[in-house]
């Protein structure tokens, strides 16, 4: 009786710390516009955008372990559905056009994701390459898409940067909680048994294939939201710079660098990677990828569970010198 | 372990993640308030900024454009500053990435207080900075911009200036100028029995300012009676081009126009060679715009002799600084400046002598005297038309005669006769 | 006439082709041996051909001989990167595709950002004497360089295929088909972990040679060589060096006789779409063997 009131409680505490952990995040967003220039504010938004494709693109990557190099291509989907909505004057809406686009790229997933999902690895990996590369080149060519001109979306003005802010401090707090309940569930379970053990997944009878393709219809979702917000943002969206690899990249390397596999990973990530790169682009002009690139591998090799995984001691620490002693080059 | 243990052991682990947030958010915030507090611009000077690409594929291009708006700033510093205030200028390496263009430059306006802005390279970078101009008001003053889209939408009295921008109502531009100068062949035609024969050979890169100038220069080319033997586009990742080289051997047409980056030019030429293709008339757009071209280190070498290429810093142009320009660069640099530096250096011309006219920083004060005074730079002479576009450019058409680039049209500006046909 | 024309433009997709398949090559036999994939491949190369740049303009060597002092340099450069960065981070196996992503990535930054530094971002071109001078074979006429290109390539296969029938090469052979039993049957894999890379990165360098006197020089290229010979390794089947070469051409004709007849626009689409393809159809890649992927 005694244990079951304590239990009861247990959880009501936890869940009441989590939800006041999400409070004071919330809390601490609100005001940024009021207290930065919003120059900063700008930054801020960009962060926000990273967090939260991090945060999709770790469900994918991270929790079912299927990694992709092209989830550019589900941004691409996003800002493209809602340049094209806008520019062929179909709607003006924008909640309306942005959920859209998150659909639209959602609805691609679920359409190529049967075939793609039976690929494993580096397969998959490179598959989801040359998928953004092919609709790089596509909307390159097709006079749809007008071709390299590029969509411009008209501004409305006056113009303040609070709208743009609060949208994405909305977005990126939905898909973090989203994020959040998936990973708790039974959904989030069943994807971290596949990572861990596919075949052992499938004797308990989950449908690996089926689980993986809603994991990635969820990660394109996500992306295809923040496409279409920043599809807005920008007021202008060009294949080249909307399926561009570095998207891709930059997000492979928020997630893992904060830490595949957890809920703050890649927020952590995110935050890290980009402030070092705002930070070091204003006040070092050109040595700052130099500088990237260093912490990066530094910090990667002594903690190679991600910056969140190493510190929760979800992985350990390594100490690279030793390993260079013990000369161990990983298992089969 | 105990109920009460579990949730001691849960509770902590919680308060390291509740922890790390705050961690995070404190040293975002604290990050955020140095970075602000340390860099407030003094308001006695003027601060023109932007971003280049100064790594990443076009890191050649944006840091001679640096280069030369540097040397531009120094200079003018040197002799006093504008409005007896010094200019100070910051450039971010925006490293061709599009996705933070529009930040960079809400930083740049908001943060940095900014006043005057200038151009990143090419026009899909430039419509987001031209966006978050318009948000703000700023005036920018294009550096190596020459597409004409931008100006449509944000051009003159929307605050954007584009000299080197040349529009097909005032005067011939990148692509036409070959074909007019073509069409007047029988008026500078110093070898009789050669006859001039309507068939072009394009090919472009497919990016916004290629086809966009192609579009334009296409209808006008085929009304005034050229006849278009191929017409490929280009992706710009490709570096082989032998099965387009192909199809003009085929084709055999009298000019061939191939308008792409710097470093596409030089492949281009050697695989032309290598191939056995030829026209009397070759032109490769972009192989004037660097010395490096006969450079055999960096370019073709001398077999680059004999190319038709736009000039767009003619030997003998002595309009506003361009002899301290070619002197100095030369100087510190040890090359002569071409196209790049040249657009760098006068857009900071034409931002001096702006705010000289206008008197104040003022948007509006700046944007009239703008559009409505001339101006003279290294590049060319200058007037606005309501859209921000030069009515005053006069492009010229040049030709790599031993080793350097000699103007060959118009004739009033020729510094030598065009050697045609072609032969490597 | 019309088929000399298509026979000029085979040859120069063949070289084209190549140029792509010895990148490939060194990157198949790393990730098949060690699962690894080296995003600074192409960096590796780029740096590579930087340095026969540098033999060539400061001491006026051939780029070819220059290569037999580039070559051994390369190798110990790919050996001390595996030793030193790559070793130590794929140590715990859980994260070894992670850290082998992240760190190469990150090492391929560095090398980028290196020779930025260095040579300075103009673009550079590797002119030989005998850059333009042309030799007719069979009615096609071929540039000396290209053909040096497809000599060489054609050279270092071979040289690859006589490796592989050694005893070491039968070793990395036997770590690429089955680590564990391998290792059961007692080979050393950290001895030939470092080999191998070392292996991988002086063909880089000669890879990026070639691709640096056919083309053009500068720091920003790497990582499309690596996305070049990623896509070429997949095509052709991980693992399988006979593969890598056989894909590389196909891909290069494919994309030669493609943009011939529709138009030049659609190259990287052709390459693409033609992986993805074989990923959906046969991901093993186009010669027959089976490739065990753990995971």
């Amino acid at each position: 009786m005694h244990c079951v009131q304590m239990k009861r409680g247990m959880w009501s505490k936890l869940r009441n710390f989590k939800f006041s952990c999400y409070i004071i995040a919330i809390l601490c967003t609100i005001p940024v516009p009021y207290i930065a220039s919003s120059g900063i504010t700008a930054i801020t938004v960009l962060l926000l955008m990273y967090v939260s494709m991090s945060v999709s693109y770790n469900l994918l990557a991270g929790y079912l372990g299927d990694l992709s190099f092209g989830h550019a291509t589900f941004f691409g989907i996003g800002a493209y559905t809602v340049a094209l909505l806008t520019h062929y004057q179909v709607c003006y809406f924008q909640p309306v056009n942005i959920l859209f686009g998150g659909i639209l790229a959602m609805g691609f997933a679920a359409v190529i994701g049967y075939p793609f999902l039976r690929l494993k690895g580096l397969y998959f990996a490179i598959g989801t390459l040359g998928l953004s590369q092919i609709f790089r080149v596509l909307f390159k060519n097709s006079d749809f898409t007008l071709r390299s001109h590029g969509i411009n979306i008209p501004v409305p003005l006056p113009y303040s940067i609070h709208p743009y802010y609060y949208a994405i401090v909305a977005l990126t707090f939905g898909i973090i909680v989203a994020a959040d309940r998936i990973v708790n569930s039974r959904l989030g379970l069943a994807f971290v048994s596949i990572r861990d053990d596919p075949d052992a997944a499938r004797m308990v009878g989950i449908n690996v294939t089926a689980y993986r393709i809603l994991g990635f219809c969820i990660s394109a979702l996500g992306v295809g939201i923040v496409g279409g917000f920043f599809a807005y943002f920008n007021s202008y969206v060009h294949p080249e710079g909307v399926f561009s690899l570095d998207i891709s990249f930059e997000m492979l390397l928020m997630v893992f660098f904060g830490g595949a596999g957890t809920i703050l990973g890649p927020i952590v990530g995110a935050v890290i990677v980009l402030l070092v790169e705002e930070i070091g682009r204003a006040f070092i002009r050109q040595g700052y990828l130099l500088l990237l690139s260093l912490m990066l591998m530094v910090v990667f090799l002594v903690m190679p569970g991600g910056v969140v995984g190493t510190l929760t001691k979800q992985t350990p620490f390594i100490n690279p010198l030793a390993q260079l002693r013990r000369k161990r080059v990983g298992s089969a | 372990m105990s109920e009460v243990e579990k949730a001691k052991i849960t509770r902590r682990k919680y308060l390291k993640y509740g922890g790390a947030v705050v961690a995070v958010g404190v040293a975002a915030a604290a990050g955020y308030g140095i970075y602000e507090a340390t860099k407030p611009p003094v308001k006695k000077e003027i601060v023109i900024g932007g971003t280049l690409p100064l790594t990443g594929i076009c890191a050649m291009d944006g840091q001679r454009i640096l280069r030369a708006t540097e040397l531009a700033v120094n200079r003018i510093n040197e002799e006093g500053g504008v409005l007896g205030k010094k200019l100070r200028l910051i450039v971010y390496d925006d490293t061709m990435a599009a996705e933070k263009i529009g930040p960079l430059y809400e930083k740049l306006i908001a943060t940095d207080k900014v006043d005057i802005l200038i151009t990143p390279y090419g026009a899909p970078m430039a419509f987001p900075a031209l966006t978050v101009c318009e948000k703000y008001d700023k005036i920018m003053i294009a550096g190596f911009v020459a597409s004409t889209s931008p100006a449509q939408r944000f051009g003159g009295k929307n605050g954007f200036f584009a000299h080197c921008m040349p529009r097909p109502t005032y005067s011939s531009f990148y692509y036409s100028i070959f074909t007019d100068m073509l069409n007047d062949f029988d008026k500078w035609n110093y070898k009789k029995e050669f006859t001039l024969d309507k068939t072009v050979a394009s090919i472009n890169e497919n990016q916004l300012w290629g086809i966009e100038q192609h579009e334009i220069w296409k209808p006008m080319a085929e009304k005034q009676g050229w006849n278009m033997v191929l017409d490929e586009f280009v992706d710009i990742t490709a570096v082989e081009f032998s099965s387009t080289l192909a199809k003009i051997k085929l084709t055999k047409p009298f000019l061939i126009l191939a308008e792409f980056f710097f470093f596409r030019c030089v492949i281009l030429l050697k695989q032309m060679i290598e191939q056995g293709v030829s026209a009397p008339f070759v032109v490769l757009g972009e192989a004037g715009t660097s010395y490096d071209w006969i450079d055999p280190e960096k370019g073709v070498g001398p077999v680059g002799n004999g190319i038709f290429t736009i000039n767009l810093f003619p030997k003998d142009y002595r309009g506003g600084d361009s002899e301290y320009l070619r002197a100095k660069y030369k100087e510190l640099y040890g090359t002569i400046p071409s196209a790049h530096e040249v657009t760098g250096y006068s857009s900071i011309e034409i931002i001096r002598d702006a705010v000289e006219k206008a008197g104040s920083l003022e948007s509006d004060a700046l944007r009239k005297v703008l559009l409505t005074e001339e101006f003279d730079t290294c590049f060319t002479r200058v007037k606005f038309d309501k859209e921000g576009c030069n009515t005053l450019w006069e492009p010229t058409a040049g030709q790599w005669q031993n080793n350097v680039i000699e103007t060959v049209w118009p004739p009033k500006r020729a510094t030598a006769k065009p050697i045609y046909p072609y032969s490597p | 006439m019309a088929w000399e024309i298509i026979a000029e433009v085979i040859v120069r997709a063949l070289v084209e082709g190549a140029a792509y398949s010895l990148l490939a090559v060194g990157l198949t036999l790393i990730f098949g041996a060690m699962r690894v994939l080296n995003i600074a491949h192409g960096d590796l190369a780029v740096l590579g051909a930087y340095i026969c740049y540098w033999l060539l303009v400061i001491f006026h060597i051939d780029v070819f001989i220059g290569l037999l002092f580039v070559v051994p340099l390369m190798f110990l450069i790919g050996w001390g990167v595996q030793k030193f960065i790559i070793n130590p981070a794929v140590s715990i196996p859980q994260f070894q595709v992670q850290a082998s992503y992240i760190i190469t990535y990150g090492l391929a930054l560095f090398i980028s950002n290196q020779e930025l530094i260095a040579w300075t971002a103009d673009y550079r071109s590797l002119t030989v004497a005998y850059s333009y001078l042309s030799i007719s074979v069979l009615g096609v006429t071929i540039n000396a360089p290209r053909l040096a290109v497809l000599s060489v390539t054609v050279i270092v296969s071979a040289l690859y295929m006589l490796f592989l029938r050694t005893r070491l090469g039968r070793a990395i052979r036997a770590c690429t088909q089955d680590r564990e039993a391998a290792l059961l049957m007692g080979i050393n894999f950290n001895k030939l972990a470092g080999f191998t890379f070392g292996i991988s990165a002086a063909t880089a360098a000669v890879g990026g040679m070639l691709f640096a006197l056919t083309y053009t020089l500068y720091p920003a290229v790497g990582l499309q060589l690596t996305i070049k010979a990623v896509t070429v390794m997949i095509f052709g089947g991980i693992g399988s060096v006979g593969g890598a070469l056989a894909a590389g051409l196909l891909l290069g004709i494919t994309e030669a006789l493609v943009t011939f007849v529709v138009g030049a626009t659609y190259k990287d689409l052709v390459a693409f779409m033609l992986l993805v393809i074989i990923l959906l159809i046969r991901p093993t890649g186009i010669v027959r063997k089976e490739f065990f992927l753990p995971k």
